[in-house]
């Protein structure tokens, strides 16, 4: 199940982080093709020769053509317009048909700094307000047209008007946009923000042709939430300088790539990239293990563990930046014991993490210390807590519940955690983990929507939850835990002054080690006070066919098939 | 009282049929203490009025229910099935296109239930108590008790995955270039273009969904037809055929079977329905896009025009079966009066 909306941030999803193996070893082959690679003269001939009916019905066989396809596990496509999706499917296909400004080095391996894509170079202010954007000459849209500064204010515009999904990654930072000249850029923030670089890789950002899409009934003015026409066309069809083109989204079956002839870098690849929908994952390991597909996504881990031995296949591991964690109110009127500390730091001490990781996840997870994933700005593994039974009992003895309590657990039954952890199986380990220390708890499963509307209102005691990443800095993290009031913080009443402030003050200044002082300090705190306790950050693992080269893993877009072929 | 006349009836009374399980649909969505919105919208945009209120508005959630139920009729009158809020995209061209894909597995599983089915019931019932008997006894007992998506995944395993012998997944090779859409059955639209490409593609993937899907029926079928069929046998007008001396064959398929017939016709009828149910599982399996995942797509979402087409379109379908069941009654036993 891939329609993991649960956490805030979906168009992140169950990606990947640094430490990315690629399925090509030479780090050289950045370009993804030559020249002599592309179909030459003769195999076009052979390809008509063939054809029965060349202008009307073109039928392709695969010899003929190079095609790319993914098995992708359920989707959560919903709408492929950049400017409204907010999904974790959708951004590997926006890339692959859109850029942005800056993107992630490495074909996406580190995600601890930006580098330039359609700008050619870019500046930002001390005060981190004003951010400057240089374009790249000679980049053209896969219409032919050049790719110009006010196609960049039409794009960022139309994501704020729009108001749909993503529209608070403009709304709630930028103050305003404009176009200096031609190829000049500038945004000026409303208040400092170290991590707008960050927001700027997501395909939200993309930049759209905006000849095209105004034709096509888009606009980026303030009526455009009720105006703009253009998602349906989007939809369906792509308006970007990206690698290829987007040519059919069949929702629930499948979406084909086109490759872009007028790309401004060396052109991709493949002629087509389907993006096949199988919803069934044995039915994929099925279809992978034939050849009908060339790199499937979300495979059970024994499945995965049997192909590891297949010498044609190769398993990419990275971790995610999605984190699965345990809540805990601390108002008093919800529940007298969980608002003292010291019970839910006992409850804490109580859970078997190890046994989670090792037994339920197999080993395919970390442990997360607190709230903001490993790998980010000011994170550091050490901090995680151990399981101490006894520790946990005298707490409780010391706040008067020697002989344990009892809390009721809501939670959404049947489903999965980060898409991988089934919540029925996490709420069993901690319920038995908990009974050590005599806390009972009184599950209830519900359907994911109400026990959604239950924790978002915070009426939850004791929860289990997910969140997957925004953008990749710890500003998407921290404040939304740590400051008074905002959206995680309050469904467990969370209030630190001290925390709150901290979590505000490292989003606006630009030293980075400061600032991973600050968020490691934000995290102590966090975890004196404990209303959320970090479980899993899981890892994934995608197999490959073995001949495919250039195949990264990034937590923004998955996968940047510009660089991989065959 | 002429057919035309039952017809135009039949169809009268569809109408208000419909329109209450609107309100019932209705009824039952906005009963569901979660607000749809938390399903469709990030934390990030729950957490943004902005975003919010600009929901609210284009979905009409600001208004007072009834206003929404009216609307949402007005609307339907007019043949408009409204919006999904998840995917903003109209609800009746999501109906086009999904509901032929179902049918057409639906139409082919039934097919095979029938083809299989009565006649494997009708021998059963003739040879009683022998080995074939014994062994149509058990294929239905299996039949009705496997659950489908394993009896998919042991089908996809033998013949896709092992012997190679079908194709995967699918409706259809995606490398294909698919004719246009005309009727939304892929098999009959590559015939009207003429594509044998496709059209032999489409029909190699539909066997082994339709096998899946058509197993319970067919079983059903088997065990209705086969016990119709000895009640029958027992009945005087056979002994009197038999004494004519018709032969065997004769007094089968003209005596026995003509009037085995109504019920076997209403078994059919109902798994035709059923299959509806068993649909899910097996589009999942079979990476199928039909009704059935845009069904739990929708109610999982709690979105509330797909939940709502969906419905109707379901609803619409057994007020249909029903109505081909009736009619058909009253061509294979003419007492039966349409009325």
């Amino acid at each position: 199940m891939m329609f993991n909306r649960v956490s805030s941030r979906p168009w992140l999803g169950s990606v990947l982080l640094a430490a990315l193996l690629t399925a090509c070893a030479s780090p050289t082959a950045v370009a993804p093709t030559s020249p002599a690679q592309m179909p030459t003269p003769a195999s076009q001939e052979q390809r008509a020769a063939q054809e029965t009916a060349p202008t009307a019905a073109p039928q392709f066989t695969a010899q003929q053509e190079r095609v790319l396809v993914v098995g992708l596990p359920k989707t959560d496509i919903d709408k492929l317009d950049p400017g409204r999706q907010y999904e974790i499917t959708p951004p590997q296909i926006i890339r692959a048909a859109y850029e942005t400004l800056v993107t992630l080095p490495e074909k996406g391996a580190r995600i601890d700094r930006v580098e330039p894509l359609l700008a050619e170079s870019y500046d930002v202010s001390s005060d981190a307000l004003v951010y400057t954007f240089k374009l790249r000459e000679g980049v053209k849209f896969a219409s032919g047209n050049p790719l110009t500064a006010e196609d960049v204010v039409f794009s960022f515009r139309r994501l704020g008007n729009l108001q749909d999904n993503p529209a608070w990654l403009y709304n709630d930072h930028v103050q305003s946009i404009e176009a200096l000249d031609a190829r000049t850029v500038r945004i000026t923030l409303k208040e400092p923000n170290a991590a707008f670089l960050a927001m700027l890789v997501s395909p939200n950002f993309s930049v759209l042709d905006s000849k095209v899409v105004r034709q096509q009934g888009g606009t980026d003015d303030e009526t455009a939430k009720e105006t703009d026409k253009a998602t349906e066309w989007l939809n369906n069809n792509s308006a970007g300088t990206g690698p290829y083109i987007l040519k059919e989204w069949k929702r629930n079956e499948q979406v084909v790539l086109e490759r872009n002839p007028n790309y401004w870098r060396e052109p991709a690849f493949f002629d087509r990239i389907i993006f096949r929908e199988l919803p069934d994952d044995a039915a994929r390991q099925q279809a992978f293990e034939r050849g009908d597909v060339d790199i499937a996504v979300g495979l059970d881990i024994d499945a995965i563990e049997r192909l590891k031995s297949n010498p044609d296949v190769v398993v990419l591991v990275g971790n995610t930046l999605d984190m699965t964690y345990l809540a805990m109110t601390t108002n008093p009127e919800i529940s007298p014991e969980l608002a003292d500390p010291r019970v839910r730091r006992a409850i804490a001490l109580a859970i078997d993490y190890e046994g989670i990781i090792e037994g339920l996840m197999n080993g395919n997870a970390l442990q997360l210390p607190s709230i903001i994933p490993l790998g980010l700005l000011g994170t550091d593994p050490n901090m995680a807590l151990k399981r101490d039974v006894e520790q946990a009992k005298a707490l409780l003895a010391e706040a008067g519940l020697a002989n344990g309590f009892t809390a009721k657990m809501v939670y959404p039954g049947g489903y999965k955690f980060n898409n991988v952890l089934l919540a029925d199986t996490l709420v069993a380990k901690v319920q038995e983990d908990l009974k050590e220390i005599n806390v009972s708890l009184q599950v209830e499963p519900r359907d994911e929507a109400s026990w959604r509307a239950d924790y978002r209102a915070g009426k939850l005691a004791i929860t289990l939850a997910d969140w997957t990443p925004d953008f990749i800095d710890p500003h998407g993290w921290a404040p939304a835990f740590a400051v008074e009031g905002s959206s995680a913080a309050r469904r467990v009443h969370y209030k630190n002054a001290e925390a709150t402030a901290l979590a505000q003050e490292a989003g606006r200044i630009t030293d980075p080690a400061k600032r991973a002082e600050m968020y490691l300090k934000v995290q102590q705190i966090l975890m004196k006070d404990l209303p959320f306790v970090g479980l899993i950050q899981p890892r994934t693992q995608i197999v490959v066919r073995k001949d495919l080269r250039g195949v990264v893993y990034n937590p923004v877009y998955f996968i940047d098939y510009y660089y991989v072929s065959r | 009282m002429g057919l035309l006349a039952y017809l135009i009836r039949r169809v009268l009374i569809t109408i208000p049929l419909l329109l209450l399980v609107t309100l019932f649909g209705f009824t039952l969505t906005y009963l569901i203490p979660a607000d749809p919105l938390a399903m469709v919208l990030s934390e990030r945009a729950m957490a943004n009025p902005q975003i919010v209120q600009a929901y609210r508005e284009r979905w009409g959630l600001d208004k007072p229910p009834h206003e929404r139920y009216l609307n949402y009729v007005s609307r339907l009158l007019q043949g408009d099935f409204g919006e999904s809020i998840a995917t903003q995209e109209p609800v009746g061209r999501d109906l086009m296109r999904y509901f032929p894909a179902t049918m057409e597995l639906a139409v082919a599983a039934t097919l095979f239930a029938v083809v299989v089915g009565v006649p494997l019931g009708v021998i059963a019932a003739t040879q009683r108590e022998r080995w074939v008997d014994h062994l149509a006894r058990f294929i239905s007992l299996v039949g009705v008790c496997v659950p489908v998506f394993w009896l998919g995944l042991l089908m996809l395993a033998l013949f896709y995955y092992r012997l190679q012998w079908l194709p995967g997944p699918g409706r259809v090779n995606p490398r294909l270039i698919l004719p246009p859409t005309v009727t939304g059955f892929l098999t009959l639209d590559s015939l009207i273009a003429g594509n044998l490409e496709v059209l032999s593609s489409a029909l190699q993937h539909l066997i082994l969904p339709a096998l899946v899907l058509g197993a319970y029926s067919m079983s059903l079928i088997t065990r209705i037809v086969r016990s119709a069929m000895l009640e029958v046998l027992q009945q005087d007008y056979i002994r009197v055929a038999r004494a004519k001396g018709l032969t065997e064959r004769l007094v089968i398929m003209r005596h026995a079977l003509r009037n085995a017939a109504l019920p076997s016709i209403t078994s059919i009828g109902l798994a035709f329905g059923n299959l509806m149910a068993g649909a899910v599982m097996t589009e999942t399996v079979f990476a199928w896009p039909g009704i059935g995942r845009y069904a739990v797509d929708a109610a999982t979402k709690l979105d509330f025009a797909p939940i709502m087409g969906v419905t109707l379109v379901v609803a619409g379908m057994y007020i249909v079966i029903n109505f081909v069941v009736d009619v058909s009654y009253a061509i294979f036993n003419p007492r039966v009066r349409l009325s």
